[in-house]
């Protein structure tokens, strides 16, 4: 572990979201249903802190006109329990499964408990007679029953008794399992995680058939009662850091998580850095790797993306194909990676610095070509590197968010005025051009997002130093982007680790990939007892005698 | 409030700074080469400038573009009592400012190097812009005229002398090595010598002045002492053990024409000894040969006709250097470094001797032997055309 104490996130962002000293230290679940953040109290809390009546019309008369009042798509259906005993059937359209409630809850209500006698209609009798096919429950309150039916459940409320019953018979249109579009690899599984929490853990669980793999279970979000995970592997993950992501994790309140980067921003350990402290994939085997080297995984309902921490800066230049090709091509491919990264930081304002400053640092030849075709241009070079690496973002932005068919004239309008137009019209250089294009192609190597971004932002403020003070400039940028990266921490974890703190036996792992045989522990820092996770000398050999 | 103070200071730090000495690369104007001229007690100093303007891109149009048929450089020499005084007096006359790091060639007149080079190297040397790996070469005449030669081959005539210099030795002659020798004890600087030649294309078509590389200007001192041609000039080369691939010819040992050899892993080794107060150097040089032409009648093809050739060679080559050194001795120039040689061989006789080392120079005795072997005929193992019976033995 590293020498700082693990904290917990001071720097949330301020604003509608941050808690309020009456619902602090109550559990997400909890605070289900309550008014939330934000919202004007109507007496909804109230009426759902009520238990049921036992009159049905009562009970339906609240649900229908109170509750669940202007909610077409909530259902409450009126029904004869066996015939003869009045019910009400509650549920949301779509979210239940209407064959399932057919075959589970419905038939055997109206035709089966026909014959049966009039006591055995309790919902304690009901729940253990066999209904339905998955999990019955028994609820006491409003907001029992309300909570079922909004998260998919059917609610069955019997007349002459203050309980519901609730089934599970959740349905819901959900994306298949698909192949991860923002994550392609040519070898490897093409699985990636859907919106469906269960759908997405059971791939993590088919590839971690352990029960060491644990899952736990939050909802947050007062209005969207989402469903979060934290996953790990007991007994491999470091038992302190978990404990501060359960930590970091219960002291999130919020009205709504739409997208694990709601949750990142409020457990990462230092907002401001520009370098991320959380990856993300929607990958399972990536997800499943981070695991099995003690790494944990925060995975919430409706967004594909699972984060995973506590990660060092190396792993931006990691994709999970650099483990499944052969050694060689995945060492080649992620030193090349980092040289672009390098090159996508670095690249524009060297040529800045050494266009204003150091004539001198390239060969003649050179130098005289780049004058020679700098000749006309009307900017000096840190203007013109600023406005054409400005064009560049405006251009990848305009073709990311673009539909194909368009995107598709956007990128060759965009090499026409940029590339061509501009350099004819003597407003750009060429040789700006070509550092410009090298320097996008450079960032788009980075396979993490979020990575190449803070890369990318990085970019400015040191055009600005190199264009100003030259190379000193950039190496002081240089100097201040390495303090920073030794000084920040992925949950406590170093955020260079492997290098600072140096650690001979991880540099297997970071700027190469040394062949599996050879990894034969995972990688340190991030805690756990035993970092065995093979056996030693497993090297194959071929047989000494030919035949 | 530390905080915001710090970033205050940044921003301050940033906008105030600006980028007070920002020098784009369309402010400077390249000096590709210069020379030095030496006019009664004045210097004449001639820059060679690069016009980027001028050069034309590379497969596009607009943009700067000159017309056609004008120099990218420009040439401008001034008289003045130092070259420092004289490149300022340029400046004058120039919109853009001087600037000598991409200076790669460093031209020095022969009446400059007749009066000594002292005084001119001193400026190149003391401020850093200027780069020691720049070559200097030693011009026939006055250098201005050698730098406004045509060579149309390249694009400055500056390339051409760069590429001269290059060309010359196989450790080319740079600002450093040449005040290198200045400084040592028992050794003297010596460079390239280049000279104008007027193309010959026939009556029909204009001539036009190219570089030549003409031997090399060998010093006493910082004073130029003279020049080494064609052979002597290769003997000198040979000595250092710096040739580049040279051909040389020997007459056949039938006698009725010339065989072409050309040399690689060209080596010499010298060794002084100290026998009371006599010097002697053995030179030992050693050089793998290759038939490139053959138009006598002789066959290489037998043991015997290749070890009689392979004598004459090392005959030949031994005489080359042993008249070469003689010439050396004659001008009292040390260009190879003997005192230097003797100086770490025997320190203490150099202590004793160092310092009338130019007297003793010429009575050193050299024994120069030539281990020079041949180790390719080339693909033809006789001579075409010849019938075996009548080649000679």
């Amino acid at each position: 572990m590293g020498n700082r104490p693990l904290r917990l996130p001071c720097h949330a962002p301020a604003g509608a979201v941050r808690i309020t000293a009456a619902t602090q230290g109550k559990t997400a679940t909890e605070a289900l249903c309550r008014g939330g953040f934000g919202v004007q109290a109507t007496g909804l809390d109230e009426l759902l802190d009520q238990a049921l009546p036992p009159v049905l019309t009562e009970a339906r008369r609240t649900l229908e006109q109170h509750i669940f009042k202007d909610c077409a798509d909530i259902v409450v259906q009126s029904m004869l329990v066996g015939g003869r005993v009045g019910g009400l059937l509650v549920y949301t359209r779509g979210l239940a499964d209407a064959d399932l409630m057919a075959d589970n809850v419905v038939r055997p209500l109206l035709f089966e408990l026909a014959e049966a006698p009039l006591s055995d209609l309790s919902p304690e009798r009901l729940s253990g007679a066999g209904l339905g096919s998955g999990s019955v429950a028994v609820g006491q309150t409003y907001k029992d029953a309300a909570v079922a039916v909004l998260d998919g459940k059917a609610a069955l409320l019997v007349d002459g008794y203050g309980q519901c019953l609730t089934f599970d018979v959740k349905g819901g249109k959900r994306r298949s399992v698909e192949e991860p579009p923002s994550e392609v690899v040519v070898r490897g599984p093409r699985e990636g995680f859907n919106e469906d929490l269960s759908t997405s853990v059971s791939l993590l669980r088919l590839k971690l058939r352990t029960p060491r793999l644990k899952a736990i279970q939050w909802r947050m979000g007062a209005q969207t009662q989402t469903r979060v995970m934290l996953l790990y592997l007991e007994g491999v993950a470091d038992s302190e850091v978990i404990a501060e992501a359960r930590r970091r994790l219960e002291a999130i309140e919020i009205d709504g998580v739409l997208e694990s980067g709601y949750i990142e921003s409020f457990i990462e350990d230092l907002p401001w850095s520009p370098f991320p402290q959380l990856l993300n994939s929607e990958r399972p085997d990536t997800v499943a790797a981070q695991l099995l080297e003690g790494r944990f995984a925060i995975m919430i309902d409706g967004s594909p993306f699972a984060l995973y921490a506590p990660v060092t800066f190396w792993q931006i230049f990691q994709t999970p194909e650099d483990y499944y090709e052969r050694f060689l091509i995945g060492s080649f491919l992620r030193s090349l990676r980092l040289v672009f990264g390098m090159i996508s930081l670095f690249l524009p304002a060297l040529y800045v610095a050494v266009i204003t400053f150091h004539q001198d640092m390239l060969p003649t030849s050179l130098m005289l070509s780049i004058a020679s075709a700098r000749e006309a241009i009307p900017f000096p070079a840190l203007v013109e590197a600023t406005m054409m690496e400005l064009s560049f973002e405006g251009l990848r932005e305009a073709g990311v968010r673009l539909p194909k068919t368009v995107g598709q004239a956007v990128s060759i309008l965009g090499a026409l005025v940029i590339g061509q137009a501009a350099v004819e019209a003597g407003i750009v250089s060429a040789p700006m051009v070509i550092i410009v294009s090298l320097t996008g192609i450079a960032s788009f190597t980075v396979p993490h997002f979020n990575g190449a971004i803070s890369l990318r932002l990085l970019r400015f403020p040191l055009m600005l130093l190199g264009g100003t003070f030259g190379l000193v400039g950039i190496a002081l940028g240089a100097l201040w982007i390495g303090i920073h990266l030794c000084w920040l921490r992925s949950f406590g974890v170093p955020y260079l680790s492997g290098v600072a703190p140096f650690r001979a036996s991880d540099a297997k792992d970071l700027l190469i990939r040394a062949p599996w045989w050879a990894m034969v522990r995972r990688p340190g820092g991030l805690g756990g007892a035993n970092r065995r996770r093979m056996g030693r000398g497993q090297k194959p050999q071929a047989p000494s005698s030919r035949r | 409030m530390d905080r915001r103070w710090g970033i205050k200071l940044c921003v301050v730090v940033l906008l105030l700074s600006g980028c007070w000495d920002r020098r784009e690369i369309n402010d400077v104007a390249f000096v590709v080469a210069s020379a030095v001229d030496r006019e009664g007690k004045q210097y004449r100093a001639t820059l060679q400038i690069a016009l980027p303007g001028q050069m034309g891109r590379v497969g596009g149009k607009g943009g700067g573009g000159g017309t056609a048929g004008r120099r990218p450089y420009l040439i401008d020499s001034v008289v003045a009592s130092s070259v420092r005084e004289a490149n300022d007096r340029q400046q004058k006359a120039l919109s853009r400012q001087l600037y000598f790091a991409h200076r790669r060639v460093f031209l020095l007149g022969e009446e400059t190097a007749r009066t000594g080079i002292e005084s001119v190297v001193d400026v190149l040397a003391r401020v850093p812009q200027n780069r020691l790996s720049s070559y200097v070469l030693v011009t026939e005449g006055p250098a201005r005229d050698v730098l406004a030669a045509d060579a149309p081959m390249e694009q400055f005539p500056a390339e051409m002398a760069r590429e001269m210099a290059i060309a010359a030795s196989s450790s080319p002659q740079t600002l450093k090595t040449v005040v290198e020798a200045l400084i040592a004890e028992g050794r003297d600087p010596f460079t390239p010598l280049i000279g104008i030649r007027r193309t010959d294309p026939g009556p029909s078509r204009e001539p036009e002045t190219l570089l030549e590389l003409k031997g090399l200007a060998v010093f006493r001192g910082d004073r130029l002492a003279g020049f080494l041609k064609e052979k002597r000039a290769m003997g000198m080369l040979w000595a250092l053990g710096q040739t580049r691939a040279p051909t040389l010819e020997f007459p056949s040992p039938s006698g009725d024409g010339f065989m072409s050899v050309q040399f690689r892993e060209q080596t010499a080794a010298m060794t002084p000894t100290v026998q009371g107060e006599r010097i002697t150097v053995h030179l030992v040089l050693r050089a793998r040969g290759t038939l490139v032409e053959n138009n006598s009648r002789y066959a290489l093809g037998s043991d015997r006709n290749l070890a009689r050739f392979e004598e004459n060679v090392n005959r030949e080559v031994a005489s080359m250097v042993t008249e070469t050194v003689k010439q050396l001795q004659a001008l009292g120039s040390d260009p190879l470094g003997i005192g230097d040689l003797v100086h770490r061989r025997y320190p203490q006789v150099w202590h004793r001797i160092g310092r009338n080392w130019e007297t003793r120079y010429p009575e050193v005795k050299f024994v120069v032997e030539s281990r020079v072997r041949l180790i390719n005929p080339g693909a033809l193992v006789e001579p075409l055309g010849v019938p075996t019976d009548v080649q000679q033995e």
